[in-house]
């Protein structure tokens, strides 16, 4: 017996509370097996933002440009949860103690298409209205994340979460960067002499001090 | 170490055919394994059985075992009994006007190695043993205690440095000077402090401190391996050729090129281990993880670099973020 609101109740409540008239809402919710089966018949009318590659979702760009294009709108699913790669999380959110990646998605159709959010906590649904301040989306998304990982393995992109910290991304670039160098150490370890290596080591060293300086905030 | 015991780990080497788990076998060896440690161990060389690992691992317990106890003539004894190693090579090292760097991975009876060479070298020229501090690398508690009893006092000629501020100047001071200094080149404690070399199928990460050692006190490189001997208890420390540094004989570098030459003379000493240690790398200690984490790409060819760091610049992770929202 779940001792929280999960997310399969967050799906009904939100299945019953919308009035057939109110089209511009986004749902907030994690990702779990179970939702992923409970959802297939909104899925039909709604439409599902998440990573393209993991089945029954469509990536932001596309929802984006349908809405853009005068298309009527449909009550939309968003996985946040899934949307944690550095393409995908571009706003850098500052908390007390961490720094983390959010996705713009829901800032953007809250403020530019003027939906309304329901975001899944495992107190309730919360809801903001449209046009709402940015820190009170990135908020309330950090406070769906944190709830996330009540879920335990029930939450399927769990171990993914990792990858939106500074740290990750960090860690992530500084290898690429060492891949690089490495690389190019290795190409003109018998060529000292050719002045290509400056240029090429001089490009990676200043990609990593920017890289560095931008990650810092 | 006992004629007996010695003619024992021989007589059990059968068990190096063994290529079945044995949780009876890791217990008694108090091995710590698991499923996917067996498959890395497996996967560390052509025809790897798990038999030849435990094996090794009962002779490393057996030397730990033994020298424990043991009083300096004892522990002495031991290691010259079970020292195969035709020690006519280290002539250059001895003869060498200038400082030496004797570079030997964690592999097979290193500890046996240094020591056994350390005391030989000794005789001659200042040795300086130079390994990760206790406070850092709890194990090498049991280095300072060996070192201490084998090489106190002033009469030896060896003497233990840890790298930390300290030893590192004391290490650079004494290639100056013209004394040898044993580092083990395969350890490192910042990752990011690291360039990869191609080592056995894998991407390895390594400090390129070795090279710029040589490069800042004009020494040059030994590289040399601890190889097990025999089908007992037995080793073998074998020596490789001598790495001249490029910055040492004379050539202009810049500073982008300096780093390539550093680079250069790391992965030339890291190609003369893999020579050796290739065919039997279950015996180096860092073997599990070298496979677990270490990368099978390769590195980018030289003809596809420039496009290679187009492609890395616009990769999303060195991209600033679009808005920072303060939460606090």
């Amino acid at each position: 017996m779940d001792e929280f609101f999960t997310p399969e109740m967050g799906l009904a409540a939100a299945k019953v509370a919308l009035s057939d008239l109110e089209c511009r809402v986004a749902l907030v919710l994690p990702t779990t097996r179970q939702l992923n089966e409970d959802g297939r018949q909104p899925q039909d009318a709604w439409s599902v933002i998440g990573r393209p590659d993991r089945g029954g979702t469509k990536g932001a760009t596309e929802v984006f440009s349908r809405l853009s294009s005068g298309q009527t709108p449909t009550p939309i699913i968003v996985h946040t949860d899934q949307l944690y790669r550095p393409a995908d999380a571009t706003i850098l959110a500052v908390l007390e103690n961490r720094k983390v990646y959010l996705s713009p998605v829901e800032c953007i159709l809250n403020d530019k298409y003027g939906y309304r959010l329901l975001v899944w906590t495992a107190s309730g649904l919360r809801a903001l209205a449209a046009k709402s301040p940015w820190t009170d989306i990135g908020s309330l998304t950090i406070e769906h994340l944190r709830d996330c990982s009540l879920l335990g393995k029930r939450w399927l992109e769990r171990d993914q979460q990792v990858q939106r910290t500074v740290e990750h991304r960090l860690k992530s670039g500084k290898r690429q960067l060492r891949y690089l160098h490495s690389s190019v150490a290795n190409a003109y370890m018998t060529d000292l002499a050719n002045p290509t290596i400056n240029a090429l080591v001089k490009r990676i060293d200043d990609l990593s001090r920017e890289f560095e300086k931008a990650q810092r905030g | 170490m006992s004629i007996p015991t010695r003619l024992a780990v021989a007589a059990i080497s059968p068990m190096r055919l063994l290529d079945v788990r044995s949780r009876t076998i890791e217990r008694l060896l108090k091995l710590l394994m698991t499923e996917a440690d067996a498959t890395l161990i497996r996967q560390s060389g052509e025809g790897v059985r798990l038999g030849a690992y435990y094996h090794w691992y009962l002779q490393k317990l057996i030397v730990a075992h033994t020298i424990r106890g043991l009083d300096r003539p004892n522990t002495m004894a031991l290691v010259r009994a079970i020292d195969n190693t035709d020690y006519s090579d280290i002539q250059q090292l001895i003869d060498s006007p200038s400082g030496v760097l004797v570079t030997i991975p964690h592999h097979a009876h290193y500890i046996l190695s240094m020591t056994a060479l350390a005391e030989n070298l000794g005789m001659h020229r200042k040795v300086n043993v130079f390994y990760g501090q206790p406070a850092t690398h709890k194990g090498n508690v049991a280095f300072d205690q060996l070192h201490q009893l084998l090489f106190a006092g002033d009469g030896s000629g060896v003497v233990v440095i840890h790298d930390n501020r300290q030893g590192l100047a004391k290490a650079i001071k004494g290639l100056k000077n013209g004394e040898i200094v044993f580092i083990m080149p395969d350890a490192f404690q910042d990752e990011d402090a690291t360039m990869m070399v191609p080592f056995c199928g894998r991407l390895m990460n390594t400090m390129l401190g070795t090279a710029i050692l040589a490069r800042k006190t004009n020494s040059w490189i030994l590289p040399t391996v601890s190889m097990t001997h025999g089908a007992g208890l037995g080793f073998k420390t074998r020596f490789g050729n001598r790495i001249d540094h490029p910055a040492t004989k004379g050539m202009e570098l810049t500073d982008e090129q300096t780093r390539v030459a550093d680079y250069g003379v790391t992965r030339r000493m890291f190609a003369q281990f893999e020579a050796w240690m290739s065919g039997q790398l279950y015996y180096w200690q860092n073997v599990r993880g070298h496979f677990a984490a270490g990368s099978s790409e390769e590195l980018v060819r030289y003809d596809m670099l420039s496009q290679s760091l187009d492609a890395i610049s616009n990769n999303p992770v060195f991209k600033a973020p679009d808005l920072i929202l303060d939460l606090r």
